[in-house]
């Protein structure tokens, strides 16, 4: 069993074609500015959306008491929850919701079976994300297998921090790896991400003796590493391996932030700065032995 | 030779056609309703239609229609304009023409009040009091008699929120390939050689008729000829040539079939003005051997001139339907030709409304095609549309129509189906509100609005002890309904027949002239009935609903949803959540929501499919028409998918509004599940595409497979939309600034900013969902 936070159908920017993405709880890395906060425990997570409440107490089911409402006005105390996932079935709204459901290997492929017919046409087919795919590899490699067993095209988005076991046990049955690039300067990268850079890496040069397709991503975070070095060193790196077919950076947004706060997670990186992505673009794709793009 | 399969060129017009395209911009009026677009010049106070009746005393209705709609245009003054190379414009927009093209709903008295009639406002009233028997055989009196006869007057008065019948019929396309192939002369010797041989005095009658139809159609041809010389004479260099041409090929026209494109495009246009056409056929399937001669052999103008100056015209006369590519009728074989791709350009390069684009798509549609159609949607436009050659082919093989004939189908109105040149179908004989006959089955039925007795005594919800009861009644409560509705639609249809024959149709319409018959007495080979379909997915939903919360998990009683129905959900904010959020919707590729769709459409299109309208046909099923959802949701009390009382039921054939959210994949794989072979009527659904979905080309292209997989996999007609919220919500405030940005709406392109704040709120919600 594999605990899988979100099945999202007509995927068009997560690899070839027309993709269905599985999103996996738990991620080895903790990045300031994630974007899936609710993708990086291992554990079901309760998420309250206080905008949804209606305040009509159904969620009193609670074995910890951690739920009251008092005059309409609810209040939850997290700190006494057992993730037990008890309210989140009972809440009529769907103001309290559990990120993370157990499901089996055949659940899952039972869903991305169901766009078979759009994965043809379009050349697409199933995406592991997170989270990272790499932190549930049991699970993920069983998908993986599944899929390739049905003649479905693979990919997996991970941040590439794994053992080579893992990572050689994975790549059997992935067809192109979406893989991060975080940081270029590993002490940076140890300070935002919270695990050093260089397994990354090794990892990385793995991959391009095992000639798999790499599409390198990387985020673009302004005050950490919108910046003009870190963009060089992602055109260095499809130089040194051939592997990558193309740099792809990701802008950033603040999806996150609201998610953060239904998990009770307060505030961690926001900043409404823009930077100048279109010369970072540029410069990079000048430097690049491959096509970058903005996605 | 030309690039027109090129995506990303867009296509170069001539000076003439800027000039053309020029000229006419102004005259295009509003670009959004086509009650805009259609009307023509204002009122010149003339009464063609009440003195073809008093001039002829002893005449038979048909005659008189027939030299009614002859004065009609040769009463109009012909207009030639400064630049044009294709001539004819629109009849002025008369008090009796309404009457004649709308049928008798539409004709007001009053309208002589306008000033064109210069105060003989009581003189004309009495006129048309003194020819009234014979001017309109059938009243909309005799609509309401056969309603008072099978319901009381309390009915009577909320009956219209179940259905309305009788609605207008008129949209059918003439055989274009004939009138190409015959010219006007052909056709006259035609209907001679069939008038000759019968001694049948009602066949003489609609020959004699027909006789005077295509001697005006010649008269009305010369006029414009004559108007051309007079130009030409005022005017000189390239001016006069051009202008002598212009004569010259209404003078050959008038009669002679045509042999080049220049003509055969005159001819084309003259008839689409005369029928006051709604679908020009299958256009690049007959024009194409006009236009292959032309590129060829050249012609008076060039080729791409000639068709740029018919689509302009298409364009300011709001031409509705423009259906390309499919599949050759005797082949089977993809017939998307150049012509396809080079209409398509023109239509890109216009960027307007009108004419609407389908694109029939098939098994070998060209790559490109699809290209060239994503592109446009991307560049902001709706159309085309797409229409499914495998599913409506085999829909309407199933109502027993031969394979050749299948083959040629072209879409019309608001996007239903017919055989060109060999049909009379309802296109709209009735609209059908089932949820609202899912409301009288949760109460007794009852009306919840006033407590009037409208359906069977089914009982109240609690009454039911499994879902499959409840559906029982459902249907009991349906099929209670569909003999009497079905009656009052061809009661309405019989005084449209009596009163507005379809006569210059009925000649270019097979069989009319063989049988002698014109299209409303059964002249037309084919005649099925349409009945569009409103509120289904309110029903699978509803059902969904009651069936996972009420009977599997019962977390609400049945008493208890009774009560919050009734009382629209006030003080139920918890159930209604509950029913909202946590029960499956129809859209989402749910077994258990999509099954009741599912059931739903085969239920009532197979019920109604058992009966015969009097045009012969089975009727079949439709839901095209945005608008019935909202008009029908304002009448419709809250049902157990969440919905309040009054908010607007589900769209087409599509999920409700916003309640779509496991992605575009999902929602098709659930309408593919849907028995929409028997919704030939026609089925649009719309789809939403995030607009940043079509910047890129490898973009496009997940577009068109995605598009591509509802085509093939059991779709029917598809119109997309793709814009931005932002622009959305620019454009409500500032409708000034957005006058270009077009959405689709259940069969029509319109400007966002003309459809009203009903709508436009209901886009923005889909597309907030969406996005």
């Amino acid at each position: 069993m594999g605990l899988v936070f979100n099945i999202q159908r007509f995927s068009v920017h997560d690899g070839s074609g027309i993709r269905t993405v599985v999103f996996l709880k738990g991620c080895p890395l903790d990045c300031l500015w994630c974007h899936n906060p609710e993708g990086k425990s291992l554990e079901p997570q309760l998420m309250f959306n206080p905008e949804q409440c209606i305040g009509c107490g159904e969620c009193a089911v609670c074995p910890a008491g951690a739920h009251t409402v008092a005059d309409g006005v609810h209040t939850f105390a997290r700190e006494k929850c057992v993730r037990c996932g008890k309210c989140a079935a009972a809440c009529p709204t769907g103001a309290l919701k559990m990120a993370g459901q157990e499901m089996s290997a055949g659940e899952v492929m039972e869903q991305v079976l169901r766009d078979r017919p759009f994965y043809e046409r379009s050349g697409g087919g199933m995406t592991l994300s997170g989270g990272d795919p790499c932190f549930q590899h049991a699970f993920s490699a069983e998908l993986l297998r599944l899929a390739h067993e049905n003649r479905i095209d693979t990919a997996m988005e991970t941040s590439g921090f794994m053992s080579p076991e893992v990572l050689a046990r994975l790549a059997a049955d992935t067809d192109t790896f979406l893989w991060d690039f975080k940081l270029y300067d590993p002490e940076l990268h140890k300070k935002y991400t919270g695990v050093p850079l260089e397994p990354i890496l090794a990892n990385l040069a793995a991959l391009n003796e095992m000639g798999k397709a790499v599409i390198l991503r990387c985020p673009l975070i302004p005050g950490v590493n919108a910046v003009p070095e870190h963009v060089l060193a992602a055109a260095a790196l499809s130089h040194t391996y051939p592997c990558i077919r193309e740099i792809h950076f990701l802008p950033y947004h603040r999806l996150g932030i609201p998610k953060e706060k239904r998990l009770g997670i307060a505030g961690r990186y926001d900043t409404e700065e823009k930077p100048d992505t279109a010369s970072l673009l540029a410069l990079c794709g000048e430097h690049a032995a491959c096509p970058v793009q903005l996605k | 030779m030309n690039d027109y399969r090129n995506t990303e060129k867009m296509i170069e017009l001539s000076e003439r056609i800027l000039k053309i395209d020029a000229e006419a911009r102004p005259r295009f009026r509003s670009q959004g309703t086509r009650e805009a677009t259609m009307t023509g010049p204002a009122n010149d106070g003339k009464i063609p239609f009440l003195t073809a009746f008093e001039e002829l005393p002893d005449a038979p209705y048909v005659v008189c229609l027939a030299q009614g709609i002859v004065n009609s245009w040769l009463m109009s003054d012909p207009i030639v304009y400064d630049e044009d190379i294709l001539v004819g414009t629109q009849r002025p927009n008369r008090v009796m023409e309404e009457h004649f093209s709308w049928g008798i709903r539409y004709f007001d008295p009053k309208g002589f009040d306008n000033p064109a009639y210069k105060g003989r406002g009581d003189e004309l009233r009495a006129r048309v009091e003194a020819q009234r028997s014979r001017m309109f055989p059938l009243t909309h009196k005799h609509l309401e008699d056969a309603y008072d006869e099978i319901y009381t007057k309390e009915q009577c008065s909320c009956i219209g929120s179940l259905f309305g019948a009788g609605g207008y019929q008129g949209h059918t396309v003439p055989d274009y390939f004939r009138l190409l192939r015959d010219g006007i002369g052909g056709t006259l010797e035609r209907v001679h050689a069939y008038e000759v041989n019968t001694t049948d005095q009602k066949k003489l009658d609609l020959y004699r008729a027909m006789t005077i139809l295509l001697e005006g159609f010649t008269a009305f041809a010369l006029q414009y000829a004559d108007a051309a010389e007079k130009k030409a004479n005022e005017s000189e260099g390239e001016a006069r040539e051009r202008f002598l041409a212009v004569a010259e090929n209404c003078r050959f026209v008038s009669t002679n079939r045509p042999v080049t494109l220049y003509q055969a495009a005159q001819l084309v246009w003259f008839y689409s003005l005369w029928d006051w056409v709604d679908c020009v056929g299958r256009f690049d399937q007959y024009m194409y051997p006009f236009y292959e001669k032309a590129v060829r052999e050249g012609d008076v103008f060039p080729a791409e001139d000639i068709i740029a100056a018919i689509f302009l015209k298409f364009s300011e006369h709001g031409v509705h339907n423009l259906p390309l590519g499919g599949v050759d009728p005797r082949t089977g074989e993809d017939a998307t030709n150049d012509l396809s791709f080079l209409v398509l350009q023109i239509g890109r390069r216009f960027h307007s409304v009108h004419p609407r684009m389908v694109a029939r798509i098939d098994e070998h549609t060209p790559p490109e095609f699809m290209d060239l159609i994503v592109k446009m949607w991307s560049e902001g436009m709706s159309d085309p549309t797409l229409a499914s050659d495998p599913l409506i082919i085999e829909g309407l093989r199933e109502y027993g129509v031969p394979l050749e004939d299948a083959r040629s189908y072209t879409t019309l109105g608001c996007q239903e189906i017919e055989i060109p040149g060999k049909s009379n179908f309802g296109c709209e004989d009735g609209k059908f509100n089932l949820a609202k006959a899912f409301e009288y089955t949760l109460n007794d039925g009852c009306d919840r609005f006033n407590g009037i007795r409208m359906g069977l005594p089914t009982g109240h919800l609690a009454d039911y002890k499994t879902v499959d009861e409840l559906w029982d009644a459902y249907v009991r409560q349906v099929n209670h309904f569909v003999p009497a509705y079905l009656h009052l639609c061809d009661v309405g249809q019989q005084i449209r027949a009596a009163n507005a024959a379809k006569l210059v149709k009925s000649i270019f319409t097979d069989d009319c002239i063989a049988r002698g018959l014109h299209m409303d007495e059964g002249g037309a080979m084919y005649g099925y009935g349409v009945i569009e379909t409103a509120g289904a997915s309110a029903v699978a939903d509803s059902f969904a609903a009651i069936d996972k919360l009420v009977y599997r998990e019962k977390r609400i009683s049945p008493e208890t949803l009774e009560a919050a129905i009734a009382a629209n959900f006030e003080g139920y904010e918890k159930e209604r959540q509950l029913l909202l959020k946590q029960a499956p919707k129809y859209g989402n590729d749910d077994p258990l929501a999509d099954e009741y769709m599912r059931r739903v459409l085969d239920a009532f299109w197979t019920e109604i499919g058992k009966y015969r309208s009097i045009r012969g046909g089975a009727f079949t099923g439709a839901c095209s028409l945005l608008g019935a959802g909202v008009g029908y949701g304002r009448a419709t009390w809250a049902m157990p998918d969440g919905r309040f009382k009054g908010e607007p039921l589900g769209n087409t054939i599509g999920p409700r509004t916003g309640a779509d959210h496991c992605g575009v994949t999902a929602m098709l794989s659930s309408v593919m599940k849907l028995p929409l072979k028997l919704g030939i009527g026609g089925t649009t659904l719309n789809v939403l595409i995030p607009c940043d979905m079509t910047k890129t080309a490898e973009q496009r292209r997940k577009i068109a497979s995605l598009m591509t997989v509802y085509m093939m996999g059991g779709g029917q007609m598809a119109q997309i939309t793709t814009a931005s919220l932002e622009d959305m919500l620019d454009a409500k405030e500032h409708p000034e600034k957005h006058g270009d940005l077009i959405v689709r709406v259940g069969g029509y392109s319109a400007p966002f900013i003309e459809i009203g704040a009903d709508l436009q709120d209901e886009l923005i919600k889909r597309y907030g969902e969406a996005e």
